[in-house]
Order: C-alpha cells, then sequence, then structure tokens
C-alpha cells in the first residue's frame, strides 16, 4: 500500500488503532496457521465475556438463525464453523472498537454503521444465494469496506468535512476529491491500516479495490461480491456519501464477473425480489447493532 | 358463548394468517402476478380480508390460499385480492421514488437526448392509466420542472385504458380528494381549483395529455402507439395471465425508441417474463431499458 508518507505516520503515530483488540489479534493468529483447532478458538473467545455473550446472541437470533440452540462456544462452533465463527468474532471486537471512537458532529455515525453493516448483510444473502461460500469472510469485509472513511473522519476531521462539502457544491465525486486532497482514498487508507494489522490478504483487498474492483489481481469474487453489495445498499438500503445514483447491472464489472464465473446461479438470479427483500436486510443489519453494543 | 368467541367479538372478528399460509400466499401472489407482498402487509391483509373470507364461507386463511391455486377461484377472487394488497386504485404521485427517479435522472436524460437527436418530439405513455392520475402527476412535473425543455421540444403524452369509464374522468380532470393526499402543495396551488368536495385540474396541464381507449394486448395493431421515449405501465400486468403479460411486454418494448424505458409498479417484478431490457437500477426504483 502506498500511502503518502505524512498520511502513513499519522496513521502509524495513533495509539488508539495502533493495535487490534487482542481477541481479534489472537483469532487472526490461530487462523493463519495450516490447522487451527477448535478447542484453541474457543478458548480464546472464551476469556472474553462480553463478546461471547455477544457471539451467542448473534447466532440465535434470526440473523444466523440458530434461535436457541446455540447455549455455548464450541456449540457455535460445531453448528457454524471455524471460520464463520472467528470472523463474526473479529467483526464484532472490531465494530467495538471503534464504536468507542468519538465522531465529529457532521459524521452520521448512525448511517454509517448501517451502511456498513448492512452492506455486509447484503453480501452474505448474495453468496447464500450464489451459492459461493466465502466463509464469513464477506459479513467482515462488508462491515469493514469504508473503515478510511471512519479514519478520515477521526483523524482529519477538518479537511474531511470541507472536502465532502466542496465535492457536494462541485458535484465531484468524493473518490475523485479524496486523491486530490489526501493524494490517496478511503479505501487506501483503510487497507493500510487493516495490513499493519495482519488483516487476511483477501480482506485488505476487498478494502483496498472495493471501488477499483477491476485493477484487483486476486480475490475478484470476494472484491466483486461486496462491491456490489455496497452498490444495492446505496441505491435500496443506506448510503453513505458514494454518489451512487444509478446503474446498469449489465455494464457493471462485478456483475459481469459473476456471470462469467457462476452463470448457472446466475441464469436464474431474481434480481428484482432481491432488492425488494432488501428491507429485511436492512432490518437485520440495524437487529446485529442493537445485539453487539454495549 | 365460550371464551373464545367473546374474545373474538373483541378482536373484531379478525382472522389469523398464520406465518406459514402469509409464506405461501406471498409465493403464490409472487408467481401469479409478479407482485411481491412485505412482511408489513400481512396484518394489512388480515384486517382487509377477514370479512372476504366470510362472505366466502371459510373458516380460516389456509384454506382461502388452497382455493386461490384453482384457475377458476383465482380467476374470480383476484379484485378482491389486489384490492386488499391496494394495487387496485389508482392516485397522484403514487410512488415517490419513482417520481423522484423521473425528475432527476431519467426525463433530463431523455430531453437531453431527443434535443441532440433533433427528435420532434418526446412521447410519453402511460398504459393502464386508470382515471389519469398517471400521465396527469407527470403532465405537471414537466411543466414544473422542464419548462426549460419543453419550449425547445414538445412533450406528448398519452394516456391509455381499457375501460371507458375511467377515460371518461380522465378527460373531465375532477377528482375526489382522497387520491390526491400526495399532491404536493406547490402543486395544489398551481394547478388546480376547488370544487365544494373535488377539485379540478387546469386545463393547461388537461390539455397536455392525450387519452384513447386501447387493449394493450393489441397495442401493436395501433400505428400511433409507437416511438415512445417513456411508458409507465404501474400496476397493470399483474392482473394479467402469464402469457398475456408476455405479450403486453413485447408491445410495450416495440412501442420504446431506442434508447427508451419502461416503469413498471413498485414492488412489481418482469422476472421471467422477458430478456429484452436491461435493468437499471436507480435509489430504490428500478427501470427496464431498451438500448
Ligand atoms: C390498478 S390500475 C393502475 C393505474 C395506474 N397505472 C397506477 O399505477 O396508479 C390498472 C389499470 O389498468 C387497466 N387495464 C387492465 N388491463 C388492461 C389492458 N389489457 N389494457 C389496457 N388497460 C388495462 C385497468 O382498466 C386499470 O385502469
Amino acid at each position: 500500500m502506498n500511502l503518502p508518507r505524512s498520511i502513513a505516520q499519522k496513521l502509524d503515530s495513533i495509539d488508539t488503532i495502533a493495535t487490534l483488540p487482542n481477541i481479534a489479534t489472537e483469532i487472526l493468529e490461530i487462523m493463519r496457521k495450516e490447522t487451527s483447532s477448535m478447542r484453541e478458538i474457543a478458548r480464546v473467545i472464551e476469556q472474553d465475556p462480553s463478546i461471547t455473550a455477544k457471539i451467542l446472541k448473534v447466532a440465535n437470533s434470526p440473523l444466523w438463525g440458530y434461535s436457541g440452540r446455540v447455549e455455548n462456544i464450541q456449540r457455535a462452533l460445531v453448528l457454524m464453523g471455524l471460520k464463520q465463527v472467528s470472523n463474526i468474532v473479529i467483526a464484532i471486537s472490531l465494530y467495538s472498537t471503534f464504536a468507542k471512537l468519538k465522531p465529529n458532529p457532521f459524521f452520521d455515525r448512525k448511517k454509517f454503521w448501517l451502511h456498513s453493516v448492512g452492506t455486509a448483510q447484503i453480501a452474505r444473502k448474495l453468496s447464500k444465494q450464489l451459492k459461493v461460500n466465502f466463509y464469513g469472510e464477506e459479513f467482515v469485509a462488508g462491515l469493514l469496506h469504508d473503515l478510511g472513511k471512519m479514519l478520515l473522519d477521526q483523524f482529519w476531521g477538518e479537511e474531511f468535512k470541507k472536502l465532502i462539502e466542496q465535492a457536494r457544491a462541485e458535484s465531484n465525486r468524493i473518490l475523485v476529491k479524496e486523491r486530490q486532497e489526501f493524494g490517496c482514498t478511503h479505501a487506501e487508507i483503510g487497507a493500510y491500516l487493516l495490513q499493519k494489522w495482519n488483516f487476511p490478504k483477501p480482506i485488505v483487498n476487498v478494502v483496498h479495490f472495493h471501488h477499483t474492483p477491476s485493477r484487483a489481481n486476486a480475490d475478484q469474487e470476494l472484491i466483486g461480491l461486496i462491491s456490489l453489495s455496497e452498490m444495492l445498499c446505496e441505491l435500496w438500503g443506506v448510503g453513505f456519501d458514494e454518489d451512487i445514483k444509478s446503474t446498469s447491472l449489465s455494464n457493471n464489472w462485478s456483475w459481469k464477473l459473476f456471470k462469467s464465473r457462476f452463470p448457472e446461479q446466475l441464469r436464474n438470479f431474481d434480481v428484482e425480489r432481491f432488492l425488494f427483500e432488501m428491507e429485511k436486510e436492512m432490518e437485520n443489519a440495524q437487529l446485529f447493532i442493537e445485539l453487539v453494543k454495549d | 358463548m365460550d371464551v373464545l368467541n367473546i374474545q373474538d367479538e373483541f378482536s373484531n372478528k379478525t382472522l389469523k394468517l398464520s406465518e406459514e399460509s402469509f409464506l405461501e400466499l406471498k409465493e403464490f401472489v409472487y408467481q401469479q402476478s409478479g407482485i411481491l407482498l412485505s412482511d408489513r402487509q400481512k396484518v394489512l391483509l388480515e384486517t382487509r380480508l377477514s370479512g372476504r373470507l366470510k362472505t366466502l364461507g371459510l373458516e380460516n386463511f389456509s384454506d382461502y390460499v388452497k382455493n386461490l391455486k384453482s384457475p377458476e377461484f383465482y380467476h374470480k377472487e383476484k379484485a378482491f385480492l389486489f384490492e386488499a394488497i391496494t394495487i387496485s386504485e389508482s392516485s397522484f404521485f403514487r410512488d415517490a421514488n419513482q417520481i423522484r427517479v423521473l425528475q432527476e435522472i431519467v426525463l433530463p436524460e431523455l430531453f437531453e437526448n431527443a434535443i441532440q437527436q433533433q427528435a420532434s418530439q418526446v412521447r410519453i405513455l402511460s398504459a393502464g392509466c386508470a382515471a389519469g392520475e398517471e400521465p396527469y402527476t407527470l403532465a405537471m412535473v414537466i411543466k414544473e420542472k422542464f419548462s426549460s425543455y419543453t419550449s425547445r421540444i414538445p412533450v406528448h403524452i398519452i394516456g391509455v385504458d381499457i375501460n371507458s369509464t375511467n377515460l371518461e374522468k380522465a378527460r373531465k380532470g375532477v377528482y375526489h380528494e382522497y387520491s390526491m393526499k400526495n399532491i404536493p402543495q406547490e402543486y395544489l396551488q398551481k394547478y388546480w381549483t376547488r370544487d365544494g368536495y373535488h377539485r379540478v385540474l387546469n386545463d393547461e396541464i388537461r390539455e397536455m395529455v392525450e387519452f384513447k381507449q386501447l387493449n394493450l394486448l393489441h397495442l401493436n395493431k395501433d400505428s400511433s402507439m409507437s416511438r415512445f421515449d417513456l411508458i409507465l405501465c404501474c400496476n397493470v400486468l399483474l392482473y394479467l395471465e402469464r402469457q398475456a403479460k408476455v405479450q403486453v411486454v413485447q408491445n410495450l418494448y416495440d412501442a420504446l425508441n431506442l434508447p427508451g424505458y419502461l416503469f413498471i409498479g413498485q414492488s412489481e417484478s418482469l422476472h421471467g417474463i422477458t430478456q429484452a431490457f436491461k435493468l437499471y437500477l436507480f435509489q430504490r426504483a428500478i427501470a427496464y431499458k431498451k438500448e
């Protein structure tokens, strides 16, 4: 990731984001190993009672639909799978970390989270319908795709605010403005931090390329999934300053990718119905936020 | 009278629609009409259809849904069912998202296009226009927001419907207030006058729309029904059997210019009916584009 030096230096020097929450670091470490054991992961999660409680709440909620059947972490790992649970743990721990940061008044935090979790939910539903398993990576990736925006708001608040106002006044794309003002975009800033935190490469790539999926040369399916989900969230769920007003699916890069990779699934895919049911996903996003907040 | 019956009295004799029956009904309605019921409509259906079930002598929704699956029953029941889903009646400014998208994106694009191509006019069709609520809404929006274009290129709006009573009413331009609750205040002041409980649409808007009686199944037989830049066919296709729907959609496609847009009703879908169009997604609105 090539960030302008001043930007990278500033990100490196900030204590609150210097390290990940412990639990996330440990989980990521275990997941990097060739073989990660269920017992190991369960032990790490159970050390954190608050996260444990949240995981069980989420697993038993309509979100994951194991109503009442998940009474402990071991059970969650068996029912849902190691990777899936690990990714939810990471998602939740990051959510709580960032939820503690104080936003600037102009930054609509509620909307930001609805957009992020909404994108994550839509990505989940999309991967389910396409029958492509991303093992929960789609949820973390969706949740984090706009991380850079929060960082810009946190640490470059004044400049970021001005930039957004200018972009609106000039009806310019915020992305273009970001590049002009900062020499990089929120996508690169978010990816930089995740890389520093040793996040799996696919997640870093999603965050890096979610606005420019055609430039990625790895993890295209996951990137395409999130890029598409974000767009759907912008248009039919909750938008967050991405100035997307319309799109033709058949010209959309991610859509075309899916059409070539999963022709069978796409042929019968009912786009209209998916959109009509998106309201449900936004309700689910709201529910997730309720369940994991402190 | 036992306790249960007394409770029934209190709950106004509303029958409960079980989750299972609702899902079954939702699937059925979607397959038949392309309309997707939302979960919120469950309670609405309970209140609206309970009386109907009683009239039919049915004791529960599960029987009702079972009956719907017989084609003869469905054919007779359709009107009641759709009325309960509130898609049968028309109103002005019915779908705010659609109107916003038309106003902000589609109409400007069509006007620019037409001017650039030196077209003689911009042509709009409201297919299944009921008593004119939809084409008049467009006329008002165009009058209000697009005068800088209409001074350079004329707009021709045509409303067609199969029902002549509807069209008579449309031509008169006199409406009861209940179909008008979504009309923005500034439009009401500018384009309407009051006459007791009714409101009368001004001539300048009425003159913008031409009405014609026509069955959409035969749209292709009328050569004047062609070269449209925009067609709205909202809450009409749901009444048609699959084959008729395919035919009407084909007719609409053929009646469009290249490029041209087709809009259908909120939560209506053409999935599985046509592949001819390109799907465009806007903010909470869908369009099918011929391009
Ligand atoms: C529910 S209304 C919709 C009115 C308006 N488009 C709206 O969305 O508010 C349906 C209209 O379609 C008309 N219609 C139904 N089948 C038709 C057909 N085959 N050809 C023309 N009009 C038809 C009906 O007469 C009725 O006025």
